[in-house]
């Protein structure tokens, strides 16, 4: 993995923040009777990768999903790119540039590797733009090449998490939604993943938005953070600040 | 006019069968489809007796209903612990095997059937030869059975089954031996189906396989399901439906025998699918009673404000059983705000307690020594050691994944450990069910609620007071009064739980319908009135607002001091740090480290393990 050779050197990435891209205002969000999300504020700007920090069940991925539109918002706005997506369907938030990979069930374990990148670029009629992208994931992923004919489901756990990002990549998205990239992996692939995620806001001019539970190995790629506890955020601090704290209990 | 009473013998027949049926199906949940083959049984050994043994009416009644409830019973074991889907397949299989098995022994007549069977008499008196003779004995097994099955539904037996129906571990989980109940509510409803096959050989003189074959199973489905679930009018309504617009079409359209089969199947599949699209709690939804109509109805015209809804009897009507949190309640149950507690003991702040480094002393309760557990490679809990004390509140915490609900399956039964030992007040309850564990003081609660959704508020907490007459199968049939006694006192028991929680007010609502926090608390009151001594608390706080919170953590630390012995898996670590004593902290199924929440906050590997993966 190519991602992996080139390590990153610690420190704030000194980004300025650019325009908003995603604003939240004041969003709640549920399932069926049960409201998980309570008055979430948020935002990131272009260019910027956050963190949404917080435990087990704290609303972090309900509020991923309901930014999405896999999950339909109880109250509050959602603006993407300057226009109200609150409760619009996830089809039109992918055309409008923005993509989320879950947390699990990230691959289509059954389809080979090269399917797997065409089907993230279902919404794309132009053949030359999908093989312009898939040039651009190769670059980033040469593994994803060398295993093309692959199925997807025989791929380590990893590589499949590569692939994951390769799928969310091929529709072109001005903004990644990353539901625990961290979870199921070892310290070290933890590290490449983390790797990946800074280098595509860098050279990519992509926003992210990723929700964790590993801090320590998160902070060093994000510009700023969240945290949430029992489906509010308690906190909102850059990174810089957060790395100067030792200890994390009194967030979680 | 003999035509109108055969119209009445059929549909009483018919009555018969649906509402055993719907004791089984509506009540406890399970879906035979086999209930036309448990009448056969009846049907047929009354039929032999009668025509080959000369036996005479009464007594091969009586066997007949004894063989169907015998092989009825019998075919609960394999079923006690299946899934539905299985369940169906396995009364299907018993369905066509038994048909096939009746029709290929020659002294049953084969495919023919046997006849004539001698007509009914009862008691050495005249033969009941026209319908308006038979319909008198028809009615009256009717009358019989519908009174079995009321006085069983509405028991706390009853009460039971309906557990059963909506969360089967939860029943168990609150100390129910659910072997009895399935094996008791299989052995009535089937032997029930029993009498129904009897009078229907009787009558018609005739016994045939067709009479008892699958689509008949299928038209007694359709008739529940038309008529409503989980209510015994529905049944007999259903049953009147069903058979005249069979009788209708057969008249208008006077099919031939061999078609006509075909065509119900068609025709009662085609209704069970629109009912289950259109209206699937039928026409007469679950705890509708003409009393409870009337009475909503005085209320609205008294001009009472809520009225109609606030009866629950109506506020289950429109809703389908798939989803309980489409409900409908009176206004002021939908999504109400936390209201503080009857009694508002002071727990803004962490009790002050004095800590020392040592662990606070107090009376082990329980005790878990070595435990291990391997789910294939996994390894979910190694060496696993630890204590809960009287008068504590003990934490477990630790990364995802960690083996923390693990730990809770292995000490409450619902996994058995591969090593080690659990000891409960000097008991070794290692290999105990779930069910022998609660009664023997330890229950639980469940991240997800696993409340019973269709049940009132009272009814979910009322269920799991132990020791209630009622739940005997013998009392709620033969002894109503211990029963009635019975349930005033379990009544009474529930609301107390109900008011320390705060939810005393909410008793009548439909516990579907709650808000989420609501059901948090009512989850506790269920788990307080199974009277454990120990209980486990499976993320408390998690999904709900931090004022239910607040509640939630008052009435932990009053259990507290009461001399309960708690113990909770919490990811919010600003609960645990300020409700529990003593904290666990878990890695990869083994405890690395204990203290207090304040002593683990120090350790720097810990907080590695913890916020990243050192």
């Amino acid at each position: 993995m190519a991602a992996a050779e080139e390590v990153r050197t610690k420190g704030a990435p000194a980004r300025s923040a650019g325009r908003p891209l995603l604003e939240v205002a004041s969003l709640s969000a549920g399932h069926g009777r049960r409201q998980v999300v309570h008055d979430v504020d948020l935002g990131v700007a272009e260019g910027e990768v956050v963190a949404v920090f917080g435990h087990n069940g704290a609303g972090k991925t309900t509020t991923l999903s309901s930014i999405f539109g896999m999950v339909k918002p109880m109250g509050g706005a959602v603006r993407f790119d300057g226009a109200d997506i609150a409760g619009a369907p996830c089809a039109d938030n992918v055309r409008r540039g923005m993509t989320l990979i879950p947390a699990e069930h990230f691959v289509f374990g059954d389809l080979d590797v090269l399917d797997n990148l065409r089907l993230g670029a279902q919404l794309e009629r132009s053949t030359e733009e999908v093989e312009r992208r898939l040039a651009q994931v190769y670059e980033i992923f040469p593994i994803l090449e060398q295993r093309g004919s692959q199925l997807a489901g025989t791929m380590s756990g990893g590589q499949q998490r590569m692939l994951s990002i390769g799928i969310a990549l091929m529709s072109g998205p001005r903004l990644l939604l990353l539901d625990e990239p961290s979870l199921g992996l070892s310290p070290s692939l933890v590290q490449q993943m983390m790797e990946v995620i800074g280098r595509l806001a860098r050279e990519g001019s992509l926003s992210v938005l990723l929700v964790e539970q590993n801090v320590i190995q998160t902070l060093p790629v994000v510009d700023r953070a969240y945290f949430m506890r029992s489906g509010r955020i308690i906190l909102e601090e850059s990174s810089a600040e957060l790395r100067k704290r030792d200890s994390f209990w009194d967030l979680f | 006019m003999e035509h109108f009473y055969d119209d009445a013998t059929i549909i009483a027949i018919y009555a018969i069968y649906a509402m055993s049926l719907n004791l089984l199906l509506g009540y406890a949940g399970q879906l035979s489809v086999a209930h036309a083959a448990f009448g056969g049984v009846g049907g047929y050994t009354a039929a032999y007796l009668a025509t080959l043994q000369g036996w005479t009416f009464v007594p091969s009644l009586l066997v007949g209903v004894a063989a169907a409830a015998v092989i009825g019973a019998l075919i609960a074991l394999p079923a006690l612990y299946l899934d539905v889907r299985y369940l169906i397949l396995l009364t299907l299989a018993f369905s066509t095997a038994i048909t096939a098995v009746i029709a290929a022994i020659p002294e049953l007549g084969g495919r023919v059937g046997l006849s004539p069977v001698p007509s009914a008499e009862l008691f050495g008196g005249e033969p009941l030869l026209r319908p308006s003779q038979f319909f008198p004995l028809a009615l009256g097994c009717g009358l019989v059975v519908l009174a079995i099955c009321a006085r069983l539904a509405h028991s706390p037996f009853g009460r039971v089954l309906r557990g059963i129906r909506d969360d089967e571990l939860a029943t168990r989980g609150i100390g129910k031996n659910i072997v009895l109940y399935k094996v008791a509510v299989f052995g009535v409803a089937s032997g029930l189906a029993g009498l129904g096959g009897v009078l229907f050989v009787y009558y018609t003189a005739v016994a045939q396989v067709a009479a008892f074959d699958l689509s008949e199973s299928m038209l007694i489905i359709a008739m529940i399901v038309i008529g409503g679930t989980a209510n015994l009018l529905g049944s007999i309504l259903g049953a009147g439906l069903v058979v005249m617009l069979e009788r209708t079409l057969q008249n208008m359209l006077d099919l031939d025998p061999s078609v006509s089969a075909l065509w119900r199947l068609a025709i009662y599949g085609g209704l069970i699918v629109l009912f289950l699209m259109v209206r699937p709690q039928g026409i007469l939804p679950e705890r509708w009673t003409p009393l409870a109509v009337v009475r909503a109805l005085r209320r609205r015209l008294r001009g009472e404000p809520g009225a109609g809804l606030a009866s629950p009897a109506l506020a289950t009507a429109g809703a389908g059983f798939a989803d309980p949190g489409a409900i409908a309640v009176d206004g002021a149950a939908a999504d109400g705000e936390p209201r503080p507690l009857a009694r508002s003991g002071g727990l803004g702040a962490p009790p002050a307690r004095a800590r020392s480094n040592g662990r606070p002393d107090g009376e082990v309760v329980l005790e878990a020594v070595g435990l291990s557990k391997r789910f294939g490679g996994i390894r979910a809990a190694e060496d696993l050691t630890l204590q809960l004390r009287r008068g504590q509140v003990t934490g477990l915490i630790g990364p995802n994944g960690a083996g923390k609900t693990t730990v809770f399956n292995l000490l409450t039964g619902v996994v058995t450990p591969d090593a080690g030992t659990v000891t409960l007040e000097g008991r070794d309850i290692g290999t105990w069910t779930i069910d022998r564990i609660a009664r023997a003081g330890m229950a639980r609660t469940y991240q997800d609620v696993r409340i019973f959704p269709r049940m009132t508020v009272l009814e979910n907490v009322a269920m799991a007071v132990p020791d209630q007459p009622g739940e005997n199968f013998t009392t709620a049939l033969a002894r109503p009064i211990a029963s009635h006694r019975g349930e005033r006192d379990a009544r009474a028991r529930a609301i107390e739980r109900l008011e320390f929680v705060g939810l005393a007010e909410r008793a009548d609502a439909i516990a579907g319908a709650l808000p989420f926090g609501e059901q948090k608390l009512l989850a506790l009151a269920r788990l307080l009135a199974t009277e454990a001594d120990v209980l486990l608390l499976d993320e408390p706080a998690s999904g709900i607002d931090i004022d239910w919170i607040e509640r939630m953590l008052e009435a932990i630390a009053r259990l507290r001091d009461e001399g309960k012995c708690i113990c909770i898996v919490e990811h919010n670590l600003h609960v645990v740090e300020r409700s529990a004593d003593w904290v666990y902290f878990l890695e990869e199924g083994q405890v690395t480290a204990e203290g207090s929440m304040r002593e683990l906050m120090g350790q720097e590997r810990l907080a590695e393990v913890y916020f990243g993966s050192g």
